[in-house]
């Protein structure tokens, strides 16, 4: 029996004809859809750097605008609060010797029993402007 | 054969911007949440500057009446001390 032969009408050793109009078709359709996945994937790329380039502009906007915000309370909390505080107190003196000055303070002055978010003072907090 | 590497680094390139994109957007939404748990104490902080400026206008307003409260103001650095003093501190030079 010879194998050799029965197998080659099974597997034929030639691969069909390049020239074939299916296998033309087929290969052309295949370069087709390569091009469009690599158009996409420039377009993909594209976009990507769009939105990192937006996303990191925002990033860095809200991290400056945080620094100031950290800034401005811990100015507040160590430079301002202590002179406002003193500010006060000496008014309050003032005030002491002079009550047509007390009507003044006393609409801003709070009573010490209640506390600041900022900070535990009692600095400042107006009375209700009737 | 070189269609195959393009794409391939395309796909890299895809995936570096993808890395890329999750970390800052990771950094954006933590960067997000600080600013959200600083606006209260940042709303108070300028609350309360508004109303210490108010108290300095009026006692700017009520030394106008009364300036027994100038050195105080003077101290603070809301008032500029008195002109006479500070005629007498350029004039002397001069009359030298």
């Amino acid at each position: 029996m010879d194998l050799q032969n029965s197998e080659g009408d099974l597997l034929p050793s030639k691969p069909p004809e390049p020239a074939s109009p299916p296998y033309r078709e087929l290969e052309e359709n295949i370069r087709v859809l390569k091009r469009i996945i690599v158009a996409t994937l420039v377009a993909l790329m594209f976009l990507g750097f769009g939105i990192n380039s937006y996303m990191w502009r925002q990033s860095t906007m809200a991290s400056r605008q945080l620094v100031e915000a950290k800034k401005l309370v811990d100015e507040y909390q160590h430079v301002k609060e202590p002179m406002i505080k003193n500010f006060i107190s000496q008014l309050q003196a003032y005030a002491q010797a002079h009550p047509d000055f007390q009507p003044i303070l006393s609409k801003y002055i709070e009573p010490p029993a209640v506390k600041s978010v900022v900070a535990p003072t009692n600095s400042l907090a107006p009375r209700p402007v009737k | 054969m070189k269609n195959h590497v393009l794409a391939a680094v395309l796909v890299a390139i895809l995936f570096v911007l993808g890395l890329w994109a999750t970390v800052q957007s990771a950094r954006y939404f933590s960067t997000l949440g600080q600013l959200a748990r600083l606006q209260n104490p940042v709303n108070q902080v300028t609350y309360r500057l508004n109303l210490a400026q108010s108290l300095v206008n009026e006692a700017m307003e009520y030394s106008k009446r009364n300036p027994a409260i100038d050195p105080i103001l003077i101290s603070f650095h809301f008032k500029s001390p008195p002109a006479s003093n500070a005629a007498m501190a350029t004039s002397k030079p001069a009359s030298k």
